[in-house]
């Protein structure tokens, strides 16, 4: 049974994303990355690096709320035998991030008029 | 995975288990100690209690009163026994403590250093998940890659893995009781 679009918009109006949460979710959004993988495309212009132990209760959160879903990869030589998890964003997780970053923009553009009114006013 | 490593990580399952028996020995045991000496002290109160309210109540020649004081005697001497019962029984429980301690201090070096040809980051393997192994042993090779100096890496290593240790035992589980519970994947 196909469930009604309230019930759809009370899930997603009860998701909460840190900033955290948002970087990574922007990061994999479209491809499927592992753990070190994000880190390397976080941290460049991160202000304060992340590490593996802030990543993985983040990642464990972001899955718990279903924001993300991960499968295992194959078995690497480099890694001694062990596989890595690949990250990848579900659709719950797209349009979390969209409204957060559609909030943001209106919220920018908000205070970019309310600066030149200020400034026309003045 | 390599047949030896398989072997590799069933030797280090069979230290996790005895780990985790020792640590239920020591619970276990300690448990029924404490229970059945407060048992022991609660029965021997309660009969003395019991004798003394008799022999108040009997006149003082009378034979109950005698047979009373007889009573109390044996009880005395009985809660004398009893307390070295207690000790014994506090002594097993040592023993069963110092036994199960000694099992762990032995099964951890014993599942760590069962294959020396393996990296010591093997041994991470009973404490962390396979994903983190895997991205420590792409983060080791890459520094190693980097020629960093030995003790720079060993040092990036350890600092990961202890916060790494504390962010997935203590971190994660607290956070996760504020969160639901896991749904059924099928991405796999």
């Amino acid at each position: 049974m196909p469930r009604s679009k309230k019930t759809v918009d009370d899930e997603q109006d009860s998701v909460r994303l840190s900033a955290i949460d948002e970087d990574i979710l922007t990061v994999l959004l479209g491809r499927e990355l592992y753990g070190l993988e994000i880190l390397d495309e976080l941290n460049p212009d991160r202000p304060i690096p992340l590490r593996f132990s802030s990543l993985y209760p983040a990642l464990n959160r972001l899955e718990l709320k279903g924001l993300v879903d991960w499968k295992w990869g194959d078995e690497m030589d480099e890694s001694g035998g062990a596989r890595r998890k690949y990250y990848k964003v579900t659709g719950l997780g797209a349009k979390t991030l969209r409204s957060v970053q559609e909030y943001r923009m209106a919220l920018m553009l908000r205070a970019n008029g309310g600066g030149l009114g200020g400034a026309v006013g003045a | 995975m390599k047949p030896e490593d398989k072997k590799c990580l069933k030797q280090i399952w069979l230290g996790k288990i005895l780990i985790l028996t020792g640590t239920i020995g020591i619970i276990i045991t300690s448990t029924i100690v404490d229970v059945s000496v407060a048992l022991n002290l609660y029965t021997s109160i309660s009969q003395r209690s019991d004798i003394r309210k008799y022999s108040q109540i009997c006149p003082t020649q009378s034979p109950i009163s005698t047979l009373c004081n007889v009573f109390e005697e044996f009880i005395t001497i009985s809660e004398k026994l009893r307390k070295e019962d207690v000790y014994q029984l506090l002594l097993i429980e040592f023993l069963a403590i110092g036994t199960s301690f000694a099992l762990m201090i032995y099964a951890f070096p014993f599942s760590l250093n069962s294959h020396k040809s393996y990296p010591l980051s093997w041994s991470v393997h009973l404490l962390l998940p396979e994903e983190t192994i895997a991205e420590l042993m792409a983060l080791k090779r890459r520094r190693q890659k980097q020629n960093l100096p030995q003790w720079k890496l060993n040092f990036e290593l350890t600092t990961e893995v202890l916060l790494l240790l504390w962010a997935i035992h203590i971190q994660v589980r607290f956070q996760n009781l504020s969160l639901p519970p896991s749904k059924k994947r099928n991405i796999d």
